[in-house]
């Protein structure tokens, strides 16, 4: 199992780090998503998706399951990182798999949200 | 209307630091009161959404937040959310064409799914907040100006007290 090339984010209310593991990247995201680190999750989720492309993974896993709460601009971040997928041709795409917890709210909303705006390419798993 | 034990006015700082701390606040006063979860969640949402709103474009860095719990003339009850700040002529130009246009769209998740699709790439600004209200929030939103004052209010039907 690699580490990714892909900068962890390491704040006092927010984390998010990535790791390799075959064809796929497990990335973790915990605490409060929000305007405060929305820059740091842009670029955290542009490396994603240049590593997946450049090393032809076939799924990402992002495991939210102690993600507190996330607001719009970074729900918008995670839109435009699946746009970035849906417009790879469809031999460079990858599955977008969420990991969820039925404990936090937002979740259900908001996940739900993100699988209809790409259902070809998102799931989500409670 | 009735009040149902919650009324609250916050004047806060339009840092957005302060953003996360207050919606943890207004989780915490719901839910001494709303032993529904999922409600509880809409209106902490939407008043993070609100406040996120005026500390991008407040101009004299402050904001007024309050929370009432109201019975409705039906017999049910109600959360009413009103977020009042200054802003600038164009940015209130900006939020009457933003309510003009969601006031055209009946259903609350096509317009949410309509601004996604809209400028995907652009990450200098979601566009998302009033319409993830109205969707995921299950809100009812209307905008009203006095001068550069903007008050935004977003209710939500508020499930009655499960008997003790």
């Amino acid at each position: 199992m690699n580490k990714a090339d892909i900068p962890a984010i390491r704040e006092t209310d927010f984390s998010a780090s990535a790791r390799v593991d075959g064809a796929k990247v497990e990335t973790t995201l915990t605490g409060n998503a929000d305007l405060n680190v929305k820059s740091q999750l842009d670029g955290f989720l542009l490396s994603l998706h240049q590593h997946a492309v450049s090393d032809s993974i076939s799924e990402v896993v992002v495991d939210v399951r102690n993600l507190e709460f996330i607001n719009s601009s970074c729900l918008k971040a995670f839109v435009t990182w699946i746009s970035s997928v849906q417009a790879q041709a469809l031999d460079d795409q990858y599955r977008i798999v969420f990991l969820s917890s039925p404990r936090l709210h937002w979740q259900r909303r908001s996940l739900h949200a993100l699988s209809c705006f790409a259902n070809d390419l998102v799931s989500i798993q409670t | 209307m009735a009040e149902e034990g919650l009324s609250l006015e916050l004047t806060l700082d339009t840092d957005p630091r302060i953003v996360s701390i207050t919606r943890r606040f207004v989780e915490q006063a719901m839910e001494k009161l709303v032993d529904d979860a999922d409600a509880v969640f809409r209106v902490a949402m939407a008043a993070h959404e609100l406040l996120e709103n005026a500390a991008k474009y407040a101009q004299n860095r402050q904001a007024c937040l309050a929370l009432r719990l109201e019975g409705t003339s039906s017999g049910g009850r109600q959360a009413v959310l009103t977020m009042m700040n200054q802003t600038s002529p164009a940015h209130i130009e900006r939020l009457r064409q933003n309510f003009a246009e969601m006031n055209t769209r009946d259903d609350p998740y096509d317009y949410y799914f309509e601004l996604m699709r809209r400028n995907p790439a652009d990450t200098s600004s979601s566009g998302l907040g009033l319409a993830r209200i109205r969707a995921e929030g299950e809100m009812k939103l209307a905008f009203n100006t006095v001068g550069t004052q903007v008050f935004i209010r977003a209710t939500a039907d508020i499930p009655e007290r499960r008997p003790l």
